[in-house]
This record gives C-alpha cells, structure tokens and sequence, in this order.
C-alpha cells in the first residue's frame, strides 16, 4: 500500500533563511563514505540447528521439519576474496545448516572449517564463484582506549531482509579485557561502547581504516538491559594467531605453561606456584619461585596478566618467557602444551 | 547559557601550596578530620602547559583529528586513575577515583567511599594501599580522599560551567572489575531536572554509557577539559528511563575544592570550538516548535497489572492540532486525557484517536482554531546514507526551578546522538543506534541540522537503551494519519502461519503451521506448502516475508506465489490479510 514509494511530493528540504553551519562533526559524510566502502564485506548469517529443511519436494508425508530445529541469525565477516568468513564459535558451533547472506543480496551455504571453541572463534567457508569483498585483518596491538570503532552485523536480524548490515559508532573503551565468565574466554579482548545486541555476535569491529580489529561476540546484560554499553571483541591479533590452524580444519586448543601461578608482590608480575611435571614450563627449565615479567613481549605485572597474554596463543606455539630468578634475570623460549579448561574454583581457565 | 572565554587544559601536575592550613570540616560524616598539615605539603612542579587561549579553536576535520584529540585526552587521565573498593559494615562498594593533587588527595563519590568504609585503592602502576576520608558532600555526591605519598600524576577539575548540550564528553572510570573504561557520547542537557534522584540540582545528562563502578569516574571533553564527575545510575521516577548524570565540575569547586584550596583559582582552560553544540542548538531551535511534551492525565488509581510510566512523554507534531506519541506510554490503562505542552509554553488539552499498532504510534488530536501549526522541514529518509549523524529528541528535561514565565520555554528539546544502522528495515523504518528511551520514544529523529525524518519508534516491543530503534520516514507517516484521524486502529497484519527454520534454501519458505480460522487457512494454505514469493517479491526467509506482511494493513489483500507440499503445482494465492488477534 504505501510502502517505499510515498515519498515525492512532500519535501520541504532546506530553508533558505538558516544557512547551515559548518559541519561540526566530520563524521557523517566521512563515516557514510566508510560504510558505504567497508560493509561489502560484513555478512548475515542464518543457522539452523537440529534436523536441516529438507528440498522443495516435500511431501506431508515426508519428513516436515521437527519441533526440534529452531533457526537464529547473527553476524560475519569476509576475511578473504576467496570466501573465508569469521564469526563467532557460538554462532556456528552447533549448527546443522549455515546459510551466509551477503550484502549484495547474495545467499551462500556456509561449511565450518575449523574453529576455537574456548576462544569462541569460528571459521566458516563459502564457495563464490569470484572474488568477493574481505576487509584486512588489523594490527589491534596498535589501538589506543578511546579510538573511534564501528561495529556491523546483524542484530535482531535487522539485516535479514536485505543483508545490508547495521551500523553502530562507539569507541575502543578498553584494552586486554578478560572476562571468562560462561562457556567463553575473551582474553586480551577490546572493550567496546558500540551498540552490540543479540544478532551482532561474530560481526567484525573495525577501525577508522576500515580494517578489521576485532569479531564482537559477547556483551555485558545489565538488568535485562542488552546494550549496557560493554562489549567485547576478540582482538585481530588473536585472529591472526589461531588462523592458520583454523584454515587446516578441526578444533583449535589454546596453549598452557602447564604451571599456576600468583600475584608477585606489588604488581612485579606473576610468581611460579606449581609447575606440573611433564608440562611446557617444566620443560622449558621454568621453576616454582620464577618470577615471570614479560610474555612475548608483553609485560606481566600479575598472574591475571599472565592469564590474560598466554589466552591469545595456540597449543604449541613458542613463546618467548622472560622471568627473574632470585637476583638473576632470564629468558626462555616455552613450547606451550594444550590447555584443558577445568572447572577449577578459579573458573574455567584456572590451571594454566 | 553564557560562554565563557578562558577554560583550562587538562595537565597534569603538582601544584604550589599555600601553606599549611586547616581544612575544612565534612558536614555530616561524623567524623571530623584536620586535613591540613598533610595537604600543605610541597610538592613537585611539573606543569605540562597551559595552552595559548587566543589560539581560535577548530573543530576537527576529520574523523582521524577528532579521534587523536580523544585519544590523547584520555591517555592524559588514565595514569590518574584509581579503583576504589570500600567497605562499610557488610556492605562492600567499588568505584572510581582520581588523583586532583600530587600530595595523594583523590575526588571520588560520596556514595561509594565515605567517612565509614574502609577504602582500599588501586592505583595505574599496580599499587594497591589505604586511602583515608577526608571531607564530603553527601548532598552532591562528592567526597574527598588522602593516600599517603606524593608526585602523584594529577588531573586539573575545570571550574567553568559552561558545558552545552551537543558537546562530546567522554567518561572514563572503572566498571564492574575493568580498570579503566572509556565510553562516548554527547550532553543531552544540563542545569534540567529529571524526576528524582540524588542530582536534583546538578543535572548534568549525556549518553554515554554508565555502568556500575564508574560512580566517581570523570568526564572529560574531546580537548581534555575536565567538565562533570560521573554520579551513581539513576533511574527517571517520570519516565523510568536510566538517567548517566555528572556532577558538574562548578559544583565540585563550589562544594569541595574552595574549602580545601581556600578560594577561588583562575584556571586557563582549553577553548572548545562552538562546533557541535551551535549546531544543536540551531537544531533544537529548529525542531523544537516540533515537539510536544505530553502530560497523561491519570485516573486516581494507576495501579494496574503493569507498572506504567507516569510521563511526561515526548510527542512530535505531524499536522495541524495533530501529535503522533508512542503507543505503549501514552496508550496506558489508567490515563484518561491528556494535556499538551509546547515550546511557546501554551498548554491545550487533547484526544486520543487512532493508534497505529504496527509502528506503536498513537495520534492525539488538539482543537485550537487559529492557531498557526509549525510545519516540518523534511529530510527524505531515501537521502540518508548509514553512518550518517543523526538526532533524537527529548522533551521531557525540564529547567531547573521549573523556569521563569515569560522567560525561557518549559519545553526544551534535548539531543540525543546516533548514526544511522541500517535503511530500508521493517515497515521501510530507518535504524538507528540513537539511544531508545521512553524519553525520547514519540518524538522526531533529525538530522544534525534539524531537518525531521520522522517518528522514533521501537518495533521491537518496548527496549529500550538498546541501540537498536527504528524511526518511520515521514513519508510512510503521513498516508496513515487520515485513517488514524478517524478514530481508526491499524492492527498488525496477520497471515496465521508458522514457517520452519530456514536453511540452505533456493528461495521460499515451509509452512509448518496454519492457525486455524485465519487469513492463511481461508486461503487453504497447508503445511509443507512453499512459499515463493509475495506480491511478486522473492522471499528468501521468514523475516523477510513477515516484513513484506508488515507493510501492508489488515484488511489489505497480498498474493502469494506457492508450491503446492501436496502436489508440486505452482500457483497464485490471494490472501486478505486480518488485524491480528488480541493476546
């Protein structure tokens, strides 16, 4: 009836006697040129888990779909021309039947490739017959708290109509968050005030430059209240860690020291409790007392920083430990086993 | 509200003393500590720079410069930053704190740390210790504590107060266990009072976000300036929305910081380009002949099964005597008239006459014979581009001491932030992450020139706050308003059928259910029929023909192109769509 095509004849667009002021906020024509560019890449994508539909030539007799099978929507990103799609673990994990809807209209099956389950990570392919829209992978190390971030996805599958993705502007509210509450850990993860709602999950998070920074998976729900104004993204540096493996297929472990540790006094980084016979720090020479400072290159002032580093590294990466010992001051590579998330007092991700 | 020239920059620094003096004495604590000796040590001098006022501001001009000027803002508070845990009897508060002299002296909020908790503090460089009370004002929320030590980086509390509405603001603090958050937004209004709560008097409103633990925490404009103290959540007793209040900095020095100082400190201050809030403020100039704040006249006992929102609410002026509101306030079991209140102050009663399910709008209609009724200037919702800067509106701040007659208007439009989401959504509305509140439900999004798109409105039941809303273009309004002028409800179409889960389809969606006695049965539609289209559009899924449904009325007929689950035959189906059925 009076759908899309009402809208002539009633525009009364731009008084003459109120000359506008010049634009106080750069961002609405540079933002829109940026959405306008970058959201090519961002998909929908419709899951359908326990029994998948069957083909058109159903008959009643046939097996109409059950009870059992339910849909929901969320949110991708194309990371490669090829048709690699990130989202999140709990977006596709359990899914029977992945359909990836691009915003120039077009619906592809998805196939899981591999994924992080702990990390909430899932890599899904689809099969294009050219070349399609990816946005870059971003170096998320280098983001300073308060840089401008645009979120897209599809919350409230409010894009499933036509796959054009909804847009939300926050900033990068804080850096290296851990939380871990839930099946999930989002470690080193960014925290977010964009507008992040049921639908957004697995929808990429990006920078000014329009590169991928980090796949928004999870919020803080408030009194009910969805979009309290702190999500989390896990980081692109993470990305770029579990990637390759993720690509070879199958499930991704996250890495351990095989070691407990504790706060060293006054923020002087994370102290060696226990260190399990057998395990990475064992036998990379590490010793209960050690003292460790920095992983990686990233400083550790505590045993939850120490959580926080090692959550971004896969089993069997190496990685660089450096630790005092005593007076004495060391450096050790560690080949980190495959850690085994428990349901230890301190939560799932005590033990490591 | 008057500009003021000279406004100083954030640094921080040590500043001289003046010698040792008695500090003065809190109130109400209970507890009368002599601060003075320890204030008045000397401290180390480090000042970063005041910068050149006569410099004329700009407004970035690009995103990029806006986002250096934030970043390097916050990364100047952040080393100042300290997380308080306070613990009072049983009870065990955590919050915000930060550094505002190098002698260990910390602003934080009454509520949080008092003269009877005992506070612990966590500091940027990993150092926790023991802070001490040293002098508050419950009444405006602000405390003051001492930790022992010095050369503390500090941060230097604006004393101007003339923070606009339009100015961004960011808040920095700690919520829940993160140490510090950061979030964005713009003042929606200050010196205006909302229902209740603790800052009567000090209304400083903005959306960004405010979480639990941020209570103490700063808010700093994109230049650095220090211009609020992040108080507790509050929630509206009127509109029962969740109010992020800042204690403005003129209180602070008022209440606290010339107590301790002893007087009064010319501060130079980082100049703000007009910028943002001048173009507010010509919007809101704009739209607020626009803008109605609707007053629900209740019948004596509201008290029904659902708690309503007593109101005011915000309406939005669609034609001569004739307010569009949103429904689920202003329809309310228990209101019985309504008076309606303009931006000339005028008040005039009015009736309610249709409402418009689909959308949760209701028109009230008010008799006022010669009246001159403003017309909006359209914006064409086809023009807007996502990521587009956009407006939603508020009418229901109210000045404080309730505003001289004669003198400023009552009703005063407050802005709310947003980009445009998505285009083109359901019922062809425009999504935007503006923040949904009953506040702002019923009135108009603009753009930032204040040129109207139309009504904003939820079509997700009653969330709010979600960054998730919806506006109806002002196009796809005006047809409905004759029919709602009637006295007519346009129900929410209704087709009387369930779909599967779709999956891995060519197109269509399966019918799995058929309600009986509904426009689908009557159609003779059965489950495991395919549906390939409506009104010769595609249908890929179920929400995209439910949107197509949608954009029709009851009573509207829609023909839908299926495959038969019996036979395979495709065919042509026409289908009168209904109201649907009550709950």
């Amino acid at each position: 009836m009076f759908l899309v095509l009402s809208v002539v004849g009633v525009l009364v667009v731009g008084a003459a006697d109120d000359p506008p002021a010049p634009p106080a906020w750069p961002g609405s024509e540079e933002l829109a040129a940026f959405v306008e560019r970058i959201h090519p890449a961002v998909v929908s994508i419709e899951m359908v888990f326990g029994r998948p539909r069957m083909g058109s030539g159903l008959r009643p007799e046939d097996d109409v779909p059950q009870a059992g099978a339910t849909s929901s929507a969320a949110s991708g990103v194309l990371i490669s021309a090829s048709g690699e799609v990130l989202t999140n673990w709990h977006v596709v994990g359990e899914a029977t039947a992945i359909e990836v809807g691009l915003p120039d209209g077009r619906i592809f099956a998805g196939e899981r490739v591999g994924g992080d389950p702990l990390g909430d990570l899932a890599l899904v392919r689809i099969r294009p017959p050219g070349p399609v829209p990816f946005a870059p992978l971003g170096d998320s190390d280098r983001l300073a708290v308060g840089d401008l971030a645009v979120a897209m996805g599809n919350p409230w599958n409010s894009a499933l109509t036509d796959f054009r993705p909804s847009v939300s502007l926050g900033i990068v509210s804080g850096l290296h968050r851990m939380d871990d509450k839930g099946e999930y850990i989002y470690g080193d993860s960014i925290q977010t005030d964009a507008a992040l709602n049921p639908g957004n999950s697995g929808g990429p998070l990006f920078n000014l430059r329009g590169e991928l920074i980090g796949i928004n998976g999870k919020i803080h729900v408030r009194r009910g209240r969805m979009n309290s104004g702190i999500g989390y993204a896990i980081s692109a540096n993470q990305i770029r860690n579990f990637l390759p493996d993720m690509r070879k297929g199958g499930v991704v472990r996250h890495g351990t020291l095989g070691a407990q540790a504790e706060d060293a006094f006054e923020g002087r980084g994370a102290l060696l409790t226990e260190v399990a016979v057998g395990g990475a720090a064992a036998a990379a020479g590490l010793q209960v007392g050690d003292r460790i400072v920095e992983l990686h290159g990233r400083p550790v002032r505590s045993a939850a920083d120490l959580r926080n580093v090692l959550s971004v590294f896969p089993a069997g990466w190496r990685v660089l430990v450096r630790f005092a010992r005593g007076e004495e001051a060391g450096e050790q590579p560690v080949t980190l086993g495959v850690f085994v998330p428990t349901e230890s007092p301190e939560g799932p991700s005590g033990g490591r | 509200m008057a500009a003021e020239v000279g406004r100083p920059v954030i640094v921080m620094r040590g500043r001289p003393t003046r010698g040792a003096r008695s500090a003065k004495i809190s109130r109400s604590s209970g507890r009368h500590e002599v601060v003075g000796p320890a204030l008045a040590a000397l401290t180390a001098l480090f000042v970063l720079g005041v910068r050149a006022e006569s410099a004329a501001p700009t407004e970035p001009a690009t995103l990029a410069e806006f986002q250096s000027n934030l970043r390097a803002s916050v990364s100047r508070l952040l080393p100042a930053l300290v997380k308080i845990r306070a613990v009072a009897g049983t009870n065990q508060t955590r919050g915000t704190a930060f550094f505002v002299r190098a002698d260990g002296l910390l602003l934080a909020n009454y509520r949080v740390a008092n003269a009877g908790s005992d506070i612990e503090v966590f500091l940027a460089d990993g150092r926790r210790m023991k802070a001490e009370y040293v002098i508050g004002d419950p009444e405006h929320d602000l405390a003051v504590l001492k930790v022992p030590g010095e050369g503390y980086p500090c941060v230097t509390i604006d004393r101007a107060a003339d923070t606009r509405p339009g100015d961004w603001v960011a808040v920095v603090g700690n919520p829940f266990d993160h140490w510090g958050s950061v979030t964005l937004g713009i003042v929606n209004a200050v010196d205006r009072l909302q229902g209740s709560g603790v800052y009567r008097d000090v209304a400083l409103v903005m959306d960004a976000s405010i979480n639990p633990g941020v209570e103490g925490g700063v808010v700093v404009d994109p230049r650095g300036n220090v211009v609020g103290i992040a108080g507790q959540l509050q929630f509206d007793d009127r509109t029962r929305d969740e109010i992020h209040f800042a204690i403005p900095t003129r209180v602070w020095h008022a209440r606290i910081w010339e107590r301790i100082e002893g007087g009064p400190r010319a501060e130079g201050r980082t100049p703000l380009p007009e910028g943002l809030p001048a173009q507010v403020r010509a919007a809101s100039a704009r739209v607020a002949p626009l803008l109605v704040r609707i007053h629900p006249k209740w019948k004596e006992a509201r008290w029904g099964l659902v708690d309503p929102i007593p109101g005011p609410y915000t309406g939005t002026i669609v034609g001569p005597g004739e307010i569009l509101g949103w429904s689920p306030t202003i329809r309310a079991d228990g209101i019985e008239g309504y008076e309606v209140e303009f931006s000339d102050g005028t008040r005039l009663s009015a009736q309610r006459k249709g409402t418009d399910e689909r959308r949760d709008l209701t028109l009230l209609v008010c008799e006022a014979a010669g009246r001159d009724w403003p017309r909006a200037e359209i914006l064409d919702a086809q023009m807007l581009r996502p990521g587009q800067a956009v407006l939603s509106w508020s009418t229901t701040f109210e000045p404080l001491g309730g505003g001289p007659p004669g003198g400023e208007p009552r009703v005063v439009a407050s802005p709310f932030f947003g980009i445009v989401s998505g285009l083109r959504r359901q019922q062809n509305a425009v999504q935007t992450d503006a923040p949904f509140l009953f506040c702002t439900a019923g009135g108009p999004l603009t753009d930032l020139d204040g040129r109207v798109i139309g009504v904003f409105t939820q079509l997700f039941g009653q969330m709010t706050q979600a960054g998730v809303a919806f506006t109806i273009p002002w196009a796809d309004l005006l047809p409905t308003l004759p029919l709602l002028r009637e006295g007519r409800d346009l129900g929410v179409p209704y087709l009387g059928a369930a779909f599967a889960p779709s999956g891995l389809s060519q197109g269509g969606v399966l019918l799995t259910k058929v309600m009986p006695d509904s426009p689908a049965a009557e159609a003779a539609l059965e489950p495991a029929d395919l549906i390939l289209s409506c009104d010769g559009h595609p249908i890929r899924n179920a929400t995209q023909l439910a949107k197509l449904i949608q954009e029709h009325l009851p009573d509207d007929r829609v023909t839908l192109t299926i495959e038969k689950g019996r036979t395979g035959e495709r065919i042509d189906v026409p289908v009168t769509l209904r109201a649907r059925p009550g709950e």
